[in-house]
């Protein structure tokens, strides 16, 4: 059946006399004047509520720290005066995120289905970070927003929908929304069906086929219209550079393609580099079991991008202690690494000199930050307490050297991603704390990059 | 409202209640259900009539007509509706109203947000985009819906005419 075959088909069916009486303008108007006069009354009670449910949870705050303010037992390589509470249970699920968002992720994905979306989510987001994409970490607010794939069960197929970031030029912003997925044809012809949506309807695009071994590919670039805000629609639709393939497996179809929102003249990701991932891809494989994020993982990380950067090193991961700091930090009098909401690894490393250093991560996802973002990421790196230069990294990273010095003198690289809320920060001190450890901010800044 | 804002409201139903009729008839495959999802939609219409710019108004309409039918079948509105709208045993020998209860059966054999999305795309001859935005969806999903609407459509004659389609082929 073809659209004019579907086209005679609802001429059929609406066919006839319609009784438009049935709809009645008055009637509607009446109902719709009740219908407003509810509402008004509706928001002044839900403004009141609102007042009550703020004067309730600025209350409600001290009883929260009453009950979960209690210190951390000192220990490990965190130094041990440090004022420490317990670990956020929410922080390493936050962490682990591929999308880097904060936003609830909906139930109702199975485990296999989680697992399956996990998997192709570590393929796909190292795969895009190799294009120098990172997830902006936005949040959906017209549909629920998964973190990355997720199990469509209405329409019976995995579905990707985020907003990646392409840094490195100060001067630029820009990023592409990027969109994709697989499900199983059943049978089938979905080359012919696809072809017709993304090429028939789109003049901008240029199609081509390719056969290879895993499939036959649909490759699309050009342009096409899309909207201008793909979440909320507003500003309705534009013309936008497009890069996308359709790998048409034997009995799955799988695809991936990004619109492209670039301000500058950075070269956008190649149709060959688009088909390696749509390849990449672990289709058809069973999806491993997975472990729940743990404290170690981070620790992890932080090991292995420490080794990375720093030849020599030898990074004790059994030292690691991981802790959220407590309110009472900014006031026992030593270093003021952070906030309440700041979690923090240490480990203790040797050096190739010999010399032990201890090393510390610090993370915390902040709220939407209102004004200049170099002062949000000066106050969060707690540069009041500190000697900090800032500097941009591009529209939506700020960079901030910190130099803590006194009786426990450290420097931190952090860096503050607009984008995703993330404060991301290494460190370094001795670990008697006498002086300032020989790694420099280069370094340091090697260390945050290979982390995220 | 002013009085004025009014008057063109209720030109609006007057014009667009036919067409609205039709559209919401071929998605839900009720007359009932449809008479009762335009009315609830233009009562929601009204309430957002000063708010609205007349030329994206047919779009807004559509979009809450269509969130009005889907919300009215997550309800289950419409489960006994397909019930009886099973394609008769011999659609090749039907009158006029016999033809039109066949077309109205074989896409009722849909699920919603296919129809809709068909309906909007074939019947309104909306763009992927602008179907997109009244179905609040991304643009893959309608086309993914698209296809696999057409594909269930090309199913379902292929097994009535198993001859009439293998010689498309």
């Amino acid at each position: 059946m073809n659209e004019d075959e579907v086209r005679r088909l609802f001429d059929r069916a609406a066919s006839g006399p319609v009784d438009v009486d049935r709809v009645d303008p008055e009637a509607i108007v009446r109902a719709g004047k009740r219908g407003v006069g509810r509402r008004q009354i509706g928001i002044a009670v839900a403004g009141a509520t609102a007042a009550v449910l703020a004067l309730g949870a600025a209350v409600g705050i001290p009883m929260t720290l009453d009950e979960d303010g209690e210190p951390a037992a000192p220990g490990g390589a965190a130094p041990q005066n440090l004022p420490t509470a317990p670990v956020d249970d929410d922080f390493l699920s936050q962490w682990a995120r591929s999308d880097h968002g904060d936003c609830p992720v909906p139930d109702g994905q199975t485990d296999e289905q989680e697992r399956t979306a996990a998997a192709y989510n570590r393929t796909l987001f190292e795969a895009l970070a190799e294009l120098g994409a990172e997830p902006m970490g936005s949040c959906l607010v017209s549909r629920p927003d998964y973190d990355g794939l997720y199990y469509d069960s209405f329409q019976e197929a995995y579905h990707l929908e985020e907003s990646v970031a392409f840094g490195g030029d100060a001067s630029a912003s820009d990023w592409a929304l990027v969109r994709g997925g697989f499900w199983e044809t059943g049978g089938v012809n979905y080359e012919s069906l696809m072809e017709l949506e993304e090429c028939d309807y789109n003049q901008g695009a240029d199609c081509s086929w390719e056969d290879t071994d895993e499939g036959r590919l649909l490759l699309i670039e050009g342009t096409r219209s899309d909207f201008i805000n793909p979440d909320t629609e507003e500003g309705g639709s534009a013309e936008y550079p497009v890069v996308s393939a359709f790998l048409f497996r034997d009995d799955v179809v799988v695809t991936l393609g990004l619109s492209l929102r670039f301000e500058s003249d950075r070269r956008a990701p190649s149709i060959d580099q688009v088909i390696d991932i749509v390849k990449s891809l672990p289709v058809g494989e069973d999806a491993p079991e997975t472990d729940a994020p743990a404290e170690g993982d981070i620790a992890d990380a932080l090991a292995a991008a420490a080794e990375q950067a720093i030849p020599g090193i030898a990074v004790e991961t059994d030292t690691a202690e991981f802790v959220r700091l407590d309110p009472e930090v900014a006031e026992y009098g030593g270093p003021v690494y952070g906030a309440e909401a700041t979690h923090m690894v240490f480990v203790l490393a040797e050096l190739g000199s010999g010399e032990t250093v201890r090393l510390f991560l610090q993370a915390e996802q902040v709220a939407d930050v209102d004004g200049d973002p170099a002062e949000a990421a000066a106050l969060f790196a707690q540069c009041s307490d500190a000697e900090c230069e800032t500097a941009a990294d591009g529209p939506r990273d700020v960079s901030v050297h910190r130099t803590i010095e006194g009786e426990h003198p450290s420097l931190t690289a952090l860096e503050y991603r607009v984008g995703d809320g993330w404060m991301i920060g290494v460190g370094v001190e001795t670990a008697d704390g006498s002086e300032t450890p020989p790694v420099d901010f280069a370094t340091l800044d090697a260390l945050v990059d290979g982390i995220r | 409202m002013t009085p004025e804002s009014e008057r063109e409201f209720r030109e609006y139903v007057e014009a667009s209640r036919a067409t609205l009729l039709r559209m919401a008839f071929l998605t839900c495959g009720d007359w009932h259900h449809a008479e009762d999802a335009v009315q609830n939609s233009l009562v929601k219409l009204f309430g957002a009539w000063n708010r609205t710019r007349r030329e994206t108004v047919d779009a807004y309409t559509r979009r809450i007509l269509a969130n009005v039918l889907v919300d009215q079948t997550r309800r289950g509105w419409f489960r006994r509706e397909r019930s009886y709208a099973d394609l008769p045993d011999r659609p090749g020998e039907t009158s006029r109203g016999d033809d039109r209860a066949e077309a109205a059966a074989v896409l009722a054999r849909l699920p919603l947000r296919q129809r809709a999305t068909l309906v909007l795309r074939f019947w309104e001859d909306q763009s992927v985009e602008e179907t997109a935005r009244i179905l609040r969806c991304s643009t893959g999903t309608v086309k993914s819906n698209t296809a696999r609407g057409l594909k269930k459509l090309r199913e379902h004659y292929a097994t009535l005419n198993p001859a009439e389609q293998g010689s498309k082929r």
